[in-house]
């Protein structure tokens, strides 16, 4: 089976031959091709050469033309501060008014841009046999750097009418960028949408805003999304993602994996959900012990795939933990699994 | 209820909290607060209130927002009480607080009003900060705990290296620190060689003068 056919099966909810694995890495590349992780993102050959030679190292049934989440405030007018071992983080909060905002051209965004070549170059070469991910963070989530996280949830919890001003120029923006990665090649979009989960606000808030949104968006995005709330807890919303429209969902470490597939069993399938902030400390026989572990928990019946729990593996995070996590998934993942 | 007993005050506010009823939560620490002992107030109703509100957090029964709103809640009505919030605890360290290399600033703000709902005046450093300033700060203001908020692994592991050149300077500092990569390792303050973790803002509170997490 090839990666495509690999995943694919996992998302229709059956068994492959074995257990699909996402590992995100991303900076990684940078050390693949002895960058800085600066240099490594300025140019789309760079990246595609990292996607290469990590896939070959390590195997993984996915690439990716994504970079670094602060490229879509980039996008509104922010900074990117980069550092050199660890993912870039934004800057300051770049939004001031709302009021006049509008929506930028994701394709005028030199960041963007990048990572939509980059994704044009993967599909090109590797698409007929492997998923190409593009990532898009959801405009509920987005103004976490866009205004900052208290402001954000003044505007929010105030019922302002700024905050759906917002939701609205979000939400062009959003669209257009995942229907461009979609355009471009990519396979699927991952839909980053931390605060919608209940590890940030109440479901019933959820509900009524960023769960709301999602359901419009997924709706709009012209090809297959996975939501993922990059490290929040899922179980009290599991029947809203179930029924966003999303083809996966990407789960906490933070939840029972044997929990989250019976929540999500027959519906949606799972992405998850290896502690990457403790991966940084595993030994080769804790990183094997804990794939063995989600793979019992998880793996029968298909619907899951085997991935960090937060959609990005920390720079810090060391070759022999990582190759640990491939041969485990390896061995232990083919089906039936015991 | 059946006793025909009102339930305790803090549990009273707790549930005002959650729902993020403001007026109510006001009239509850109103009635049972007296103007002459604020600190007994803050104590007795506001703290445990805001303890429990955290533990309810870090198990998934509560949210990040809600921690945030009860604690701007409390911090305005401490505010209105008629002494200076910064007066309000006698024999307080001198506390700062600031976050590590990014601008994040939701869990800093979460704490630092936490600690102004408990009395405690705080020093902000703000965001963006690198080990060197916060280091200089810490020397300049003469800070006996420092509460350090990081999101990114990257970030937290920074924290071993201000924690070394506090010893290395010979500065007696207690360091707490709290964030998403302490709450999902939780062995990860100790290898910073931290004082003490907090899971949220009411434990930071807590930690202010006392045992490791």
């Amino acid at each position: 089976m090839t990666s495509l056919e690999r995943t694919e099966a996992a998302l229709s909810l059956t068994e492959a031959d074995r257990v699909p694995l996402i590992l995100n890495l991303t900076m990684h590349g940078a050390r693949e091709t002895g960058l800085s992780i600066r240099e490594y993102y300025s140019d789309p050959a760079n990246v595609v050469l990292g996607q290469e030679r990590l896939r070959k190292r390590y195997g993984g049934d996915i690439m990716t033309g994504f970079c670094y989440g602060a490229a879509e405030a980039e996008a509104f007018g922010g900074e990117t501060i980069f550092f050199d071992d660890g993912p870039p983080n934004a800057g300051a909060p770049p939004i001031r008014d709302i009021e006049s905002l509008e929506a930028p051209d994701p394709a005028t965004s030199p960041a963007l841009l990048r990572m939509l070549t980059t994704t044009r170059i993967l599909a090109d070469r590797y698409g007929d046999t492997v998923p190409i991910a593009g990532v898009a963070i959801s405009p509920f989530s987005l103004p976490v750097m866009q205004l900052g996280f208290g402001r954000y949830l003044d505007l929010l919890l105030a019922e302002d009418p700024l905050f759906w001003r917002l939701m609205e120029v979000n939400r062009e923006f959003c669209i257009t960028w995942a229907s461009l990665q979609i355009e471009a090649g990519a396979t699927a979009i991952v839909y980053f949408d931390p605060v919608s989960s209940p590890t940030i606000i109440p479901p019933e808030l959820a509900r009524k805003t960023g769960l709301a949104i999602a359901k419009e968006i997924i709706r709009e995005i012209p090809g297959p999304v996975a939501y993922h709330l990059a490290s929040g807890r899922a179980l009290p919303i599991a029947k809203d993602l179930i029924g966003s429209g999303a083809v996966a969902v990407g789960v906490s470490a933070l939840e029972s994996l044997a929990d989250l597939k019976e929540a999500f069993k027959g519906e949606i399938a799972i992405i998850g959900n290896l502690d990457g902030v403790s991966m940084h400390r595993w030994s080769m026989d804790t990183a094997t012990q804990k794939v063995r572990e989600a793979i019992e928990m998880a793996a029968p019946g298909g619907g899951f795939i085997l991935s960090d729990n937060h959609g990005e593996i920390p720079w810090q995070v060391q070759d022999p933990v990582i190759r640990a996590i491939a041969d485990a998934a390896d061995l232990y993942g083919r089906y039936p699994v015991p | 209820m059946k006793s025909g007993k009102a339930a305790p005050p803090a549990v009273v506010l707790e549930m005002a909290l959650l729902s993020s009823d403001r007026v109510g939560a006001r009239k509850i620490l109103k009635d049972s607060c007296s103007m002459d002992e604020p600190y007994q107030c803050i104590s007795d109703v506001v703290e445990p209130a805001l303890r429990s509100i955290g533990v309810k957090w870090a198990d998934g029964e509560a949210s990040l927002s809600q921690v945030y709103v009860s604690g701007r809640i409390c911090e305005e009505f401490i505010r209105s009480l008629p002494v200076p919030s910064s007066g309000i605890r006698p024999d307080q360290p001198v506390i700062g607080i600031g976050v590590l290399e990014d601008y994040h600033t939701l869990g800093k703000e979460t704490v630092m009003t936490a600690l102004h709902a408990s009395g405690y005046r705080v020093i902000d450093y703000g965001a963006g900060l690198t080990v060197s300033d916060l280091l200089e700060k810490i020397k300049d203001d003469g800070i006996e705990v420092i509460f350090i908020s990081a999101l990114m692994l990257r970030a937290a592991l920074k924290v071993r290296e201000l924690t070394a050149s506090l010893k290395e300077a010979g500065l007696s500092v207690r360091v707490i620190v709290g964030g998403a990569p302490f709450l999902f390792d939780e062995h990860l303050w100790e290898e910073v060689d931290a004082d003490a973790f907090a899971h949220d803002a009411a434990e930071a509170v807590s930690l202010v003068g006392g045992a490791s997490s």
